[in-house]
């Protein structure tokens, strides 16, 4: 796909521009989950406090000259780390208000263990709009991918925290996230249907098929991930599950097709790290390529440029491929399914 | 050989052109990537970005210096060239802010008002 100058324009103003921060903050690195499938190694825990002073400093710094400033809360689970979240949020708050050309957005990754109907309505308080919450099947399937530290199931917990979000009057965004592989790939039309049934119906809920991928983790080689084009195949035809009256993919015209570029190809986006390390991209955390600098506590960004270029180099190239995944090329533990994305 | 060269080094950052600065803003030092980069959303507002030192000031008007060829006006954050501050924003305007700054800029060279 040969991207136009118009969608090149727009690329270029979303990326480049300094009136927008982008940053994927990681409160804690410590997790309460061992999905058999995860990546991260869980070495770092919670935030230092000068690494959470550092993050509140720069975002003072940049206020005055920012229009938007999007936070991304992402782990380890971040919800451990709760008041880590609640400190920088409310210090967001206070530049918001004494910066009235300043939005601010937050969404936030998180498994749902701790994420009971007080904790929701604080975090929506704190403007946490967006939550992505990642499924594994039903019940008898999710549990044995997505289990406690300790072996224990987390489904139901989950499912219920998830429900009681539907009773809360405010407006919010739930990206119901569900890995589909073949292990699960049988079960997957009824779980469909099963979430269709309870949120379905409240347009504040969003359920997103894909294929589970391999991202490095220690089971990689295990992983009876769903592949090729058949793979692909499945994910479409689970996708269209979810709006089976909708029979105007065949009749209307094709939409047309922007590229999707990735946070990390992006020269304002960084990955907070909890030890003050400064990331580009969420997935090889560890890898060289990834390290493009440090927060020091007076929130300076000590940034290696030339590290921070060659995530870039889709913008320059406008490869797509480059754009959706600048990983590819960078780090050996890119997923493989990226490229047949 | 070396037209095959140049044209590889098209689709790569210079890593002397742009920097990061120490609030991990995108800098730009080139000021002919500056250019470039205005006019490739030329006639877009919106983009804005920071060059760490002052393009081509000399002879330009000492407020909002407008550079009619690219389409765009320099300033510093105060919207003033002559800070010393080195910060220096790039904000593409529109086509007709554009063309009228321009005008401007030409009756103020040829002494009309």
């Amino acid at each position: 796909m040969k991207i136009d100058n118009k969608t090149l324009n727009q690329i270029l103003r979303t990326s480049l521009s300094n009136e927008s921060l982008n940053l994927i903050v990681m409160p804690t690195e410590a997790c309460n989950f061992r999905c058999v499938y995860c990546y991260e190694d869980f070495k770092l825990g919670r935030m230092e406090p000068r690494v959470v002073r550092g993050i509140k400093n720069l975002l003072t710094n940049r206020a005055p000259e920012l229009r938007q400033l999007d936070l991304s809360w992402f782990g380890g689970e971040p919800l451990l780390a709760l008041d880590v979240m609640e400190d920088v949020l409310e210090h967001v708050a206070q530049l918001v208000a004494a910066h009235p050309g300043l939005h601010h957005e937050s969404n936030v990754t998180t498994n749902a263990w701790k994420l009971s109907r007080p904790v929701f309505e604080r975090l929506l308080q704190l403007g946490v709009r967006t939550y992505q919450i990642s499924f594994d099947g039903p019940r008898e399937l999710h549990d044995k991918k997505r289990v406690r530290a300790d072996g224990a199931p987390t489904f139901d917990r989950i499912w219920r925290n998830v429900e009681a979000m539907r009773a809360v009057d405010a407006p919010f965004h739930v990206i119901l996230r569900v890995h589909v592989d073949r292990e699960n790939d049988a079960a997957m039309p009824e779980f469909i249907d099963q979430l269709q049934g309870t949120f379905g119906a409240d347009p504040r809920f969003e359920i997103f098929i894909r294929q589970l991928s391999r991202l490095g983790g220690p089971n990689d080689a295990e992983l009876p991930i769903l592949v090729g084009e058949a793979g692909q195949r499945r994910i479409e035809e689970l996708r269209r599950r979810l709006r089976p009256d909708d029979g105007r993919s065949a009749a209307s015209p094709p939409v047309p097709s922007t590229p999707n570029v990735c946070y990390a190809a992006r020269a304002n986006s960084y990955v907070v790290r909890a030890d003050g390390r400064i990331g580009k991209c969420t997935v090889a955390l560890d890898h060289p390529a990834n390290q493009v600098g440090v927060l020091h506590e007076n929130g300076e960004l000590e940034i290696t440029a030339a590290r921070m270029l060659d995530w870039m180099r889709g913008l320059k190239s406008r490869n797509p491929v480059e754009l959706f995944c600048p990983m590819l090329g960078l780090a050996e533990s890119a997923p493989k399914t990226a490229v047949a994305s | 050989m070396k037209d095959k060269k140049k044209k590889k080094n098209k689709k790569q950052w210079n890593k002397d052109d742009c920097d990061f600065d120490s609030a991990g803003r995108f800098v730009i030092k080139n000021p002919e990537l500056a250019r470039r980069l205005a006019s490739a959303v030329n006639g877009d507002s919106g983009l804005v970005l920071h060059i760490s030192t002052p393009a081509n000031t000399e002879g330009l008007p000492e407020h909002n210096c407008l550079l009619p060829v690219i389409g765009c006006i320099i300033t510093n954050k105060r919207g003033c060239v002559d800070d010393e501050c080195g910060d220096w924003i790039l904000r593409v305007i529109a086509p007709e802010a554009f063309r009228q700054g321009f005008d401007e800029q030409a009756q103020l060279e040829e002494g009309g008002g």
